[in-house]
């Protein structure tokens, strides 16, 4: 993957945890990992077309996702993820790609987002091709941003 | 009292609309959780003003957008998208949308363009 790509989803999720949620993020280095990923407790799940291919995965543990939705929702208490706070996460997810959509445009890529995929439960995701993992860690715990994607073979 | 439709498959972005536009005197013609619904909808109940997001299943609000033009050349669309780049932007534009919010926004934006495109 183009450095230039991991920059700009690295400016995308920054600017939605710092800029719109106010919490204080660090980004770690990003790694590569294999074509298998073990994921958190809550993941999204977001597909990415256009002049790239793939997915981008925002994965965290319950209590993150709860201390984002509470967030995202006004500075709420949520003790349990019920069907609001799903669609909330799930918007989560949209703005990182959408945000990653934006960023990505200012390098001359092009691509569209699909609609949000929640998996719950830690599980492993595989993929034809490697992962690149970015590391955020934040007062509310971690969000690891894994992104698969590839230049497309049908470009316009 | 102008009214506003609102279409965006995120249950939770339709509660954050609904509430910016209820606390500041507007009514909610209905909501819609796709393009599909949209059109439909944007059918029935007439409204003065649709907010419209584009990432959706089935139908995604461009195409909602041309279908509503097609249907009403005077209706008045808000595209509300998490994804900001030029080129979609002018190619909303270009289909007859009034104005483009980039998601997540602040509440004054959305105001600041519903006043605009009511005025
Ligand atoms: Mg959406």
């Amino acid at each position: 993957m183009d450095a230039n790509h991991v920059n700009a989803i690295t400016r995308a999720a920054k600017s939605i945890m710092v800029s719109h949620l106010g919490m204080s993020v660090e980004v770690n280095a990003p790694y590569v990992t294999a074509s298998d990923i073990a994921s958190e407790q809550i993941s999204v799940i977001l597909g990415v077309n256009g002049e790239l291919e793939g997915q981008i995965i925002c994965s965290m543990k319950e209590d993150t996702a709860k201390s984002i939705v509470g967030t995202m929702m006004g500075g709420m208490d949520i003790q349990h993820l019920d069907d609001m706070s799903w669609s909330a996460i799930q918007e989560f997810g949209n703005w990182i790609a959408g945000t990653t959509a934006t960023e990505l445009s200012k390098e001359a890529t092009t691509i569209d987002v699909t609609p949000p995929v929640i998996n719950e439960g830690a599980s492993s995701f595989h993929a034809s091709s490697s992962f690149i993992t970015l590391p955020l860690t934040s007062q509310i715990g971690d969000l690891n941003v894994h992104v698969s994607v590839k230049k497309s073979k049908a470009l316009k | 009292m102008s009214s506003v439709l609102i279409v965006d498959d995120a249950a939770f972005m339709r509660m954050m609309i609904k509430d910016i536009l209820e606390k500041n005197g507007f009514e909610v013609a209905g909501e819609a959780a796709n393009g599909e619904e949209a059109v439909t909808l944007y059918k029935e109940a007439n409204p003065d003003l649709v907010t419209m997001d584009i990432t959706m299943p089935d139908k995604d609000g461009l195409e909602a957008l041309k279908e509503i033009k097609g249907i009403d050349p005077e209706a008045k669309v808000i595209m509300c998208s998490a994804m900001g780049q030029q080129s979609m932007v002018i190619e909303a534009i270009q289909m007859g949308a009034k104005d483009f919010i980039v998601k997540p926004f602040q509440s004054d934006r959305v105001l600041e363009a519903i006043n605009k495109v009511m005025a």
